[in-house]
């Protein structure tokens, strides 16, 4: 176990370095002279404003250089200051990322709840009416973005339960119970198309496991029905649907940003998206490199899940 | 002797042997689930009906798109049947215009990451080692990245506008293409026609297109449609955040984001762009789902 992990979180430092060469370039993309448009149209670039954004991006040295200085703070911490407040945009990030792992999380964990049985139950009725009822709303929540979803609900909620607050601040350090009571309306709109993927990936993967002789005979041996169904055949179901999971994990964060923007919560989703409005880049690539690397950690583990729950992996690999 | 593909496929459409023992040789019964195709169908009038009304979209609609009325905020009516916006502009044509640049953006980057994908996987799988391995962990790089995310950052620093869109999620795209092509190609250089075109002494750049591109087209015209809908939902939260082609041009996502500051009293603002998407994007996934049916005997 020791040396496969080790191995895997091996081949995860040409990656994470990678990624954050990525993130390091978004900067230099922006067209034409990136301290004016930086600092805006107004400032002189001779100024001292402008001077101060040279310096703090190390403008003045080789590209690779200003690199290596930028992954060095990185690596000690120190994501750069922010363009329009100065303050470091590390604690920042740190602020804001509770809310959207939060919101996640929930969701993942809805998509699961009703992923699962839907694509249990679309699998074992298959070609009846249930699983074509399944996969249709399966192809919907696949085809509706979650923003329309989140501005549907909202509007519905607002027009027929006007009592329902689907705007509540949430401050999960002050009040983690009301907090997450907010996140709930959010994190269900979030969860229906990853709720869509993992129906799918149940439903082919049990229809497979329904054919293999190892279920007639579990039958044939006398065993109940659902034990069969629970027992033999969803164990063996169940590996698919653990790279679903890992699937619509980083589907799941980068659509958090945009649900967060229809609920006004005070996620990474909202930091980066004021501060693109603010043209503060260095807060933007901050945030683009602290969730991608959220998102690699949440994939080696979801590998790493694999080894644990399939034995024949441990044997080979 | 009869084909054994179409006994059994006979067989299966009668309701006998629901499945074949041994997977099919794709051609006869890919092409005799074609024809019974019911998801590809619809979702092929879907996709060809709403490219029609993006191109015919300056004739069939009675008003200009920013043209802006002295009726703001009226309700769908016989004169304008969705109603209008708070500028009094016409939500029909606007919706209407709104599929062309939606259509233009999710083609053009899904045509874009096709060709770009097809050449790298191509490539990576025939020559193999080195090639294969270097270029695989660069895109194993960009597909680390939550696509949406970096299609708002990478937007954000280069400009919001239709090129830029094209060319950003066109890059973001590549990967899936890739992975296809290699995947595929890899399979097919083992087959007996290409070794025997290699034996020939046959220029390995003739090999790649003349023999191993025809042959793994099936996959990725399944992943084509499939990200075509990946970009159409990536355009509408791109220009939901407002993101997308800028105003005055109508996009469904920023249709949506303008109607929420009014939409307890207009709420087909908000209703009809979604509905919009949710019905092209329907569309395609149809016709993704429908060719994969059809292609994959297993199905």
């Amino acid at each position: 176990m020791l040396q496969y992990a080790a191995r895997r979180i091996a081949l995860l430092i040409p990656v994470l370095i990678g990624v954050s060469m990525v993130s390091f370039t978004i900067i230099h993309l922006i067209p034409g002279d990136i301290v004016a448009v930086l600092a805006g149209p107004m400032v002189a670039s001779d100024s001292e404003i402008a001077q101060n954004i040279r310096q703090s991006l190390h403008l003045d040295q080789p590209l690779p250089v200003q690199y290596g200085l930028w992954l060095m703070g990185v690596l000690h911490g120190d994501f750069g200051n922010s363009l329009t407040m100065g303050l470091p945009v590390g604690p920042q990030i740190a602020q804001h990322l509770p809310v959207t792992l939060a919101l996640t999380f929930m969701s993942l964990t809805f998509a699961v709840a009703i992923g699962l049985p839907s694509g249990v139950i679309a699998a074992t009725t298959s070609g009846r009416w249930p699983d074509t009822v399944i996969r249709l709303f399966a192809l919907l929540g696949l085809s509706t973005p979650a923003f329309f979803l989140g501005v549907a609900a909202v509007l519905l909620l607002s027009l027929y339960l006007p009592s329902f607050k689907t705007h509540a601040t949430v401050e999960l350090h002050a009040d983690l119970f009301g907090g997450l009571k907010a996140l709930l309306l959010p994190a269900f709109v979030l969860s229906l198309a990853a709720a869509a993927t993992v129906t799918r990936y149940t439903r082919a993967s049990m229809l497979e496991v329904l054919r293999e002789p190892y279920m007639a005979t579990a039958r044939a041996k006398g065993a109940g029905r659902v034990r069969v169904l629970v027992r033999h055949g969803l164990r063996n179901a169940l590996l698919p649907v653990v790279t679903a999971v890992g699937v619509t994990a980083a589907q799941l964060i980068a659509g958090a940003v945009v649900v967060e923007q229809v609920f006004g919560l005070p996620g990474v989703g909202q930091l980066m998206l004021n501060a693109i409005y603010h043209r503060d880049y260095t807060q933007v690539q901050a945030t683009v490199l602290v969730v991608t690397t959220l998102v690699v950690l949440i994939n080696i583990a979801v590998d790493l899940s694999y080894y644990l729950l399939d034995p024949r992996i441990q044997r080979h690999g | 002797m009869a084909d054994p593909s179409t006994v059994m496929e006979g067989l299966a459409t009668a309701g006998l042997g629901t499945e074949p023992a041994v997977p099919l040789p794709n051609t006869d019964a890919a092409r005799s689930r074609l024809r019974w195709n019911v998801p590809l169908v619809v979702g092929l009038a879907i996709v060809i009906l709403s490219t029609f009304l993006a191109f015919a979209a300056p004739w069939l609609s009675a008003h200009d798109p920013l043209e802006i009325a002295d009726a703001s905020l009226s309700a769908p009516s016989s004169l304008y049947l969705l109603g209008t916006d708070q500028l009094g502009r016409d939500v029909l044509a606007r919706i209407l215009y709104a599929t062309r640049t939606s259509l233009s953006v999710a083609c053009l980057s899904a045509a874009l990451a096709f060709v770009s994908g097809t050449l790298i996987g191509l490539v990576a799988g025939y020559a193999s080692g080195l090639v294969d391995a270097f270029m695989m962990r660069l895109l194993d790089i960009l597909q680390a990245f939550p696509a949406l995310l970096l299609a708002i950052a990478l937007v954000a620093a280069l400009g919001p506008n239709l090129p830029n869109l094209v060319l950003t999620m066109g890059v973001l795209f590549t990967p899936r293409f890739a992975r296809v092509a290699r995947a595929s190609t890899l399979s097919v250089r083992e087959r007996d026609y290409v070794v025997a075109a290699i034996g020939l002494g046959v220029s390995p750049i003739r090999i790649m297109f003349r023999h191993v591109l025809p042959n793994i087209a099936a996959p990725l015209i399944i992943e084509a449609s499939l990200t075509a809908t990946l970009a159409i939902l990536t355009e509408a939260s791109l220009s939901f955040l407002g993101l997308g082609v800028q105003p005055p041009e109508p996009t469904w996502g920023g249709m949506i984001a303008q109607s929420t500051a009014v939409m307890s009293i207009a709420p087909w603002l908000a209703i009809s762009p979604g509905l919009a998407v949710v019905f092209v994007v329907v569309g395609f996934n149809l016709v993704g789902d429908g060719l994969r049916d059809a292609m994959d005997p297993r199905s």
